[in-house]
């Protein structure tokens, strides 16, 4: 098994997803097959090659330092689960 | 004939000629939707119904008909899929964890629909973030074919793609990361586009993969897809990879004669995990080709069965870094906890689907220290060589014809235990994502069990010209 219960539950807690025992073993067993198909690019020498993040011939783009306007913040308020006037509630976090 | 079946054109006609208001067809378009509620199996293709603000819209429409206004859409209805931001409309994409969400903005494509004088009626059923090929993977439940209701229409643009199929709207759109448009169009039976990458803005489209997502169309007439790529193409400031290319003018150039273009069969697409009578209708396709004088030519694309390893690898990645904004805090569901952590984990956990969730940790996987150069470096030089083997290519031919998938639509529930399997329907799909290139799938016979065939036109980076004109041709036979 390529991807272990311990590994799955440690990336699981890097991607902020809580797993049960019955999660973790359907995903080790998942993931572990999947990553044993995907490695079929091992196949390829690639040391020559160059990596490709993005398919066009595009680079940074700058715009002016100017304030325009954005959405209002009472609507987006109106979205968060809590707020508290221009606030958004959370649990404590010190 | 049905109006609720003509080419955008004829309506037009109909709306000067003041034989129909886009109010009364609007209307009609909302009963036919509303009545499939009562079928045994219903399509389920609409999460949000835009009923009241449809009806306003065409009534609008109506007024600036009346003055003789002219604009490529002007009172024609259309349904966009729910990843799509309509400003005031809900954007679920299909999850939990969006369920409360209401967009603040309208996406580029909304805003140019609406200066074209469009009326929106309703956001399309999905697989959930569009992470599927099947549209089984919704909050709002499984979406059913309307050719066949026992089979999935595809995905993950299965509810746009089947209700453009059951003549719910003249036209649709639709999102593609690795087939997402043309894989529901083919077991659909309709016309769906996946134009180049930066072709259209992607600005109000909720990101699965920002490398490979791209906005495209579905319609029953080729000529429609021309219409509507032609309102939505263009650069756009909110998205800087969006091009500056000038948009595409498919109407015009779409009856021309297709005498001595160049046809690419790869080899490599009809090997032997095709379906037989697939195989038979893209020989009768190029047969017919070669009789309007196109040059049939075989080529070679020799890295193509590494596509969907090296999409699987990235589309991943992508989307474990552009899902982290679900958290639960600014917007969308939240589960209370005891600390911020638990919010996130518990928000998470409940608000995503499985298969998104499996997607998510995959990518966090690929991606993390140690096995980042393994996977995603090594997939990244992987997409190179696809890349170059389309480039090659394109010096010895003008397009290519291949199939869309290896199959015509399977049952609900067949594939939906083994991810593996559900991925390799896209195989003839992702690598025109991973090399940014414009295809379509149109509709080209039948197989035995009544179920539709689609065929992909693939061709240069935007060059949709292309691909229309090959299209008018093959539908127009």
């Amino acid at each position: 098994m390529k991807v272990t219960l311990e590994v799955v539950e440690k990336v699981a807690q890097l991607s902020k997803i809580a797993l049960n025992e019955e999660d973790k073993i359907k995903y080790s067993n998942e993931i572990s097959q999947i990553l044993d198909y995907v490695e079929k690019i091992n196949e390829l020498d690639t040391s020559q090659v160059e990596p490709t993040a993005h398919i066009l011939d595009i680079h940074n783009v700058y715009r002016e330092d100017k304030s325009g306007r954005s959405i209002d913040v009472e609507i987006l308020m109106k979205l968060a689960p809590k707020h508290k006037d221009q606030f958004i509630v959370v649990p404590k976090v010190l | 004939m049905d109006i609720t079946q003509l080419p955008i054109t004829d309506i037009s006609k109909q709306f000067y000629e003041k034989k129909i208001t886009s109010k009364e067809l609007t209307q009609l378009f909302l009963n036919k939707i509303k009545d499939d509620q009562n079928h045994d199996k219903p399509l389920n293709a609409i999460t949000t119904l835009m009923n009241d603000k449809a009806l306003s819209m065409a009534d609008q429409a109506d007024q600036r008909l009346s003055k003789g206004d002219k604009l490529p859409l002007l009172g024609i209805p259309i349904i966009i899929k729910d990843n799509i931001n309509i400003k005031g409309v809900p954007s679920s994409c299909a999850s939990k964890i969006l369920d409360q969400y209401v967009a603040t903005f309208d996406a580029t494509v909304i805003s140019k629909l609406r200066e074209a004088g469009a009326v929106l009626i309703g956001k399309s059923n999905m697989d959930e973030f569009a992470m599927g090929s099947s549209s089984e993977h919704s909050s709002f439940g499984v979406v059913r074919n309307h050719v066949n209701r026992d089979y999935s229409p595809g995905g993950s643009s299965g509810g746009s793609a089947t209700a453009i199929s059951a003549n719910w709207s003249p036209i649709a759109l639709g999102s593609d990361t690795g087939g997402s448009i043309r894989q529901p169009a083919s077991f659909c039976g309709i016309i769906g586009l996946k134009p180049t990458y930066g072709r259209v803005s992607r600005y109000g489209l909720i990101a699965y993969s920002s490398s490979l997502d791209q906005i495209g169309t579905f319609s029953n007439h080729i000529e429609d897809t021309a219409l509507l790529l032609e309102v939505i193409s263009g650069h756009d400031k909110m998205d800087s990879t969006s091009s500056s290319v000038n948009v595409p003018q498919c109407l015009n150039s779409m009856r021309k004669e297709l005498k001595g273009l160049r046809v690419g069969l790869p080899k490599e697409y009809l090997s032997n995990e095709l379906s037989p009578i697939i195989h038979k209708q893209i020989q009768q396709s190029a047969d017919y080709l070669k009789s309007l004088g196109c040059e049939i030519i075989e080529v070679s694309l020799p890295h193509t069965e590494y596509g969907i390893p090296a999409y699987y690898i990235i589309a991943t990645a992508e989307a474990s870094s552009n899902l982290s904004r679900f958290d639960g805090i600014r917007y969308g569901k939240r589960i209370e906890g005891d600390n911020l952590n638990e919010v996130f984990l518990q928000s998470r956990s409940t608000g995503f689907g499985n298969e998104v969730k499996r997607r998510i940790i995959l990518g966090t996987y690929v991606l993390s220290s140690g096995y980042y150069d393994a996977y995603y470096l090594k997939a990244q030089k992987v997409r190179t060589l696809i890349k170059q083997d389309f480039v090659e290519v394109f010096k010895k031919v003008d397009i290519l014809l291949t199939p869309t998938s290896p199959t015509t639509a399977f049952k609900i529930g067949e594939k939906l235990n083994d991810p593996l399997q559900m991925y390799l329907s896209d195989i003839y799909t992702v690598n025109v994502n991973l090399a940014g290139l414009p295809g379509i799938s149109i509709p080209y016979g039948k197989d035995d069990k009544g179920l539709p065939i689609g065929i992909q036109l693939i061709a240069n980076y935007f060059q949709e010209e292309k691909l229309i004109q090959t299209s008018w041709h093959l539908l127009n036979k």
